[in-house]
């Protein structure tokens, strides 16, 4: 059974049986919190609570958890709270655990999740136990599942969060063709192949996925994704000679991600400062990295600060100013991670340089 | 070099098939369209050729057994090369080149006119497979004529002999394709109607009715304005009593330092009494540009905060697209939004300082939803900051009120009321407790905080509630009891708080059920082994899994004379154990945490044993 079949027969059978309970935690679960995850998280957030309270009165535990794997999402791509979401994470694996899980078709979802929040937290600390436990869902989920995409969007994540861009290319490949048929993952394909293109330095393709990508964001109201397709149209004009056009994208996608009310993400900001870098306006990338240190910090996840406060310490040294205390934050940051030595290295090479 | 200049060729069903089945959202707006054109017909009868005894007006008629709509209307009519000239020409508009014209002659009047861009007409194929159209012009000596097209690229026209010819003006019928039956259906013809020409001023009978089924006036230019709008939310909202309804008017708004700009602006808003489940939200306007609607649910014109507020607004500041089915959002979009978020801030300012009893009811009814938005808002903070009313232990009462009972910090729950155990403790603490249940109250105090600027505590009764207790000064007195406790392996502290007549209470670390299912899941081996990792370093950051401290901890209240009795004038030893035995069960039970089967047999044997002992016959 899938999830949405699932659904919607329980919402079918709610109203056959004019179950006023069932009927207000199916409507407030599903059509008035996910409604709301764009435009007000902590209230779609807060709906998700109210759903589950009213699950668990009921007994329904399929449906507490329903709403607890909606609420992790919330969390990690809405809100980039980490920290919250890996207590949830680790406790919703341990309830599946449950007989009465058995067959529940979102426990797939619940282990994505875990994976997830692993990848935001400290993939390459993580790294042995992501591979294993991606190896483990690949044998357990099948093409057919809606988890199939997400499972191969975590594979295409797995590199690009480590930034492992040597090992990118073949996963971020396979999500974009295993989500062809599947627009809201094949909008997330397009993001990966913006990314990995900015690395690869091939970016007079990257117009291409992002006109494609904005128009699945537009679709399908993810403000968010807009504002980072609108970074990626921006630097990719630049890069064709349209340096009007460019501004203006950049401008908006800037002003939009003032009013998002998700924190935007990290490739929107990548690409701002991309955009910023290549026009020589380190200040102006300064302040975008700035903006996302004030958007991610404290949030547990520590591979984004640290990528935050690394390109921080960088630009500040490209301006000729001082940046010992960005780069002390960065290096203890590194230390929390499990396997801190290749971003200590980095931040060893900026100091060496730097003393050169 | 020889240049050739040559016309574009148009495949004429191409071209219908994209602007009739891509442009518009509905089939219902090819209706909308030949209504628009009907009104526009009747307008530029009115100004092109007055009659002093020219009543406009339109019918429509349906017949399902020969699947056809007709809509009648006794504007001007077309003549042979009208039909030529704009009818069949695609992108030309008689109505909209005729408003050009008449916008520096007669403005009022060109604002009358709807039609703009000159495809409207052929969004009828939406619905219809065929369309015949029978016209005669109000020009002196035109004949009647018959149009008729079936969307191809050739139309015909024929020149008809009637006699008497018919009355001047234009009837279309519609040869309604399959499917598309829903305009068969008297009600929601009815409604389809009202929704796109109720303020039309022409009227609109259908299939012969004597009253036309559009008001053909906003209810704001009723003899009634206040009257008729109630009547109109009922109407149109299905909101029989809305708390209040705020008139709006043309605005001012200001350009730079010395300018401003007038913005003509018509219709009201008002606040429905509730929002139906506790979070769904309104803020949206019904739009209307010169009487013509264009959309209903509108979220972009009201401020973001405004979620417990609905309207209609009519403003031809206003730009539509060329689907006239939703509008650009361009630099006057930012000034009607501007305009409108200016009355809606000033009136329920007046609200909340004049009538404090609405106002009330507005919190009330909307609370979730304006706590929620203020927090975002710092705008709209300030106007609520003072004025919201929480629900408390001790009723309800605005942040001041509250203040006035506990100047030195809010305490509150963040649980829906809490467990019996947080509310006995806060009510011991003889102030009101806040309930911050929803998400946003919480974010609501800390902002209150930091923007009153006093030093105000804030005190979360439900995360860890021994901050709530005091260490008993001399321990030494109640050793015995500790030590009893310990011999059976039962965690205690002695602690003094209120209210003195609870003698103790069982606290465990947050999460603590979580916790142990955790462990009991590592123990046993029963994650999959590539989540192990994940889950036990996560319990090795967040400080382990003691088994001891899950077990929970038996704060005994020194405070309470029951306790200060059992250490200083303790019982014969047998009764001593079954009293503290006793009292750790009902503080287990009291705590509110789930017990273990198990746990509670263990529980219940306990009180048992110790209420027979307690009641055992004296032996004298």
């Amino acid at each position: 059974m899938s999830i949405w079949n699932w659904i919607m027969n329980y919402r079918f059978q709610a109203y056959a049986n004019k179950d006023p309970q069932r009927q207000k935690m199916v409507q407030l679960a599903t059509f008035e919190a996910l409604d709301l995850m764009e435009t007000n998280p902590d209230q779609s957030l807060a709906l998700l609570n109210e759903a589950q309270g009213i699950a668990r009165q009921l007994q329904e535990e399929w449906w507490v958890m329903f709403c607890e794997h909606w609420k992790l999402q919330i969390l990690m791509h809405r809100k980039k709270d980490y920290a919250t979401a890996q207590k949830l994470a680790v406790q919703a694996a341990v309830e599946v655990l449950k007989p009465q899980y058995a067959s529940f078709p979102q426990k797939s979802c619940l282990y994505e999740d875990l994976i997830n929040v692993y990848l935001g937290i400290d993939p390459e600390g993580y790294a042995a136990e992501i591979e294993s436990a991606l190896a483990y869902m690949k044998e357990t989920v099948t093409p057919e599942k809606e988890c199939w995409q997400c499972l191969h969007s975590l594979y295409a994540e797995f590199p690009a969060v480590r930034e492992r861009w040597d090992v990118a290319a073949e996963p971020t490949l396979r999500f974009l063709a295993e989500s062809q048929e599947e627009e809201h993952h094949l909008m997330y394909a397009y993001s990966s192949m913006c990314e990995l293109l900015l690395e690869q330095q091939n970016l007079s393709k990257i117009g291409e996925f992002a006109e494609l990508g904005l128009k699945l964001a537009e679709s399908n109201d993810k403000d968010y994704m807009v504002v980072e397709f609108l970074a990626w149209q921006g630097l990719s004009a630049y890069q064709a000679g349209q340096h009007p056009l460019a501004q203006k994208k950049i401008s908006a996608a800037e002003q939009a991600s003032q009013t998002l009310a998700s924190v935007p993400t990290r490739a929107t900001y990548k690409a701002i400062c991309a955009y910023y870098q290549a026009t020589g306006q380190f200040d102006k990338a300064l302040q975008t990295r700035h903006q996302q240190w004030d958007k991610i910090n404290g949030r547990g996840q520590l591979m984004g600060e640290f990528v935050c406060l690394r390109e921080i310490c960088t630009l500040l040294k490209q301006l000729g100013q001082p940046f010992e205390a960005e780069f002390e934050l960065a290096e203890q940051t590194a230390h929390q991670m499990k396997k801190p030595q290749r971003f200590l290295a980095q931040l060893a090479t900026l100091k060496d340089k730097d003393e050169g | 070099m020889s240049t050739q200049q040559a016309r574009f060729n148009l495949h004429l069903p191409g071209l219908l098939e994209v602007l009739a089945g891509s442009l518009y959202s509905s089939p219902k707006v090819g209706l909308r369209e030949l209504i628009q054109n009907a009104h526009d017909s009747c307008t530029r009868r009115q100004l092109e050729h007055p009659e002093r005894f020219y009543r406009p007006k339109i019918e429509i008629f349906t017949s399902a057994g020969e699947e056809t709509l007709t809509i009648r209307d006794n504007g001007q009519g077309l003549t042979a090369a009208e039909i030529r000239d704009y009818l069949a020409t695609i992108g030309r508009s008689y109505t909209g080149q005729l408003k050009d014209e008449l916008a520096f002659l007669n403005p009022e009047k060109a604002q009358e006119l709807i039609g703009q861009f000159g495809f409207g007409f052929l969004s009828a194929f939406l619905v219809a497979d065929q369309i015949t159209l029978l016209t005669r012009s109000v020009k002196p000596d035109q004949p009647t004529l018959k149009w008729h097209s079936a969307g191809g690229e050739f139309y015909e026209l024929t020149e008809l002999e009637i006699d008497p010819p018919p009355p001047v003006g234009t009837t279309i019928t519609l040869h309604v394709k399959a499917g598309f039956s829903f305009v068969f259906d008297p009600e929601i013809l009815e409604e389809t109607v009202q929704q796109f020409a109720d303020f039309l001023p022409v009227p609109i009978y259908l299939n012969g009715g004597k009253k036309p089924v559009n008001l053909t006036r906003p209810p704001w230019e009723a003899a009634d304005p206040a009257g008729e709008t109630l009547r109109y939310i009922q109407r149109t909202f299905y909101e029989a009593a809305p708390l209040c309804v705020i008139p709006l008017h043309d605005q001012e708004t200001p350009l730079g330092e010395d300018d401003s700009l007038h913005v003509p602006l018509q219709g009201f808003l008002f606040i429905p009494p509730s929002s139906t489940v506790s979070v769904h939200e309104y803020g949206d306007l019904n739009v209307y540009i010169r009487r013509m609607f264009i959309c209903d649910q509108e979220k972009k014109l009201l401020p973001n905060w405004a979620k417990f507020v609905r309207g209609v607004i009519d403003c031809p500041y206003l730009q539509p697209t060329a689907s006239r089915e939703s509008l650009h959002q361009d630099e006057f979009f930012g000034r009607v939004r501007q305009a409108i978020e200016q009355q809606l801030g000033q009136a329920l300012q007046h609200i909340a300082e004049n009538n404090p009893n609405l106002w009330k009811a507005i919190i009330y009814g909307h609370a979730n939803l304006i706590t929620g938005w203020a927090v975002r808002d710092d705008h709209f903070f300030k106007q609520v900051a003072n004025l919201m009313v929480f629900r408390t232990s001790r009723g309800d009462m605005t942040l001041p009120e509250y203040l006035k009972h506990s100047p030195a910090g809010f305490y509150f729950l963040t649980r829906h009321l809490g467990t019996l155990q947080e509310q006995l403790l806060a009510e011991g603490h003889d102030t009101p407790v806040i309930d911050a249940s929803w998400f946003a109250i919480e974010p609501f105090l800390r902002k209150y905080v930091a923007w009153a600027q006093k030093e105000i505590q804030l005190v979360q009764m439900d995360g860890d509630i021994s901050q709530l207790f005091r260490p008993e000064p001399n321990p030494a007195v109640f050793a015995p009891l500790l030590s009893f406790y310990q011999k059976q392996a039962i965690r205690a502290q002695l602690v003094q708080f209120k209210p003195t007549d609870v003698p103790a209470l069982m606290v465990y670390p947050a999460d603590a059920e979580a916790r142990l299912e955790t462990k009991k899941a590592l123990d046993q081996n029963e994650l999959p082994s590539p989540f192990v990792n994940f889950v036990s370093d996560f319990v090795q950051q967040t400080g382990g899994l003691n088994d001891e401290e899950l077990k929970g901890t038996l704060y005994l209240n020194t405070a309470c004379p029951l306790i200060q009795k059992l250490a200083q004038f303790p019982p014969p030893a047998a009764s001593l154990e079954a009293t503290l035995l006793l009292l750790y069960q009902v503080a287990r039970l009291f705590s509110g945490r789930t017990l273990s089967p198990a746990d509670a047999v263990q529980a219940f044997r306990h009180t048992t044993q110790a209420l027979t002992h307690l009641t055992r016959p004296t032996q004298e």
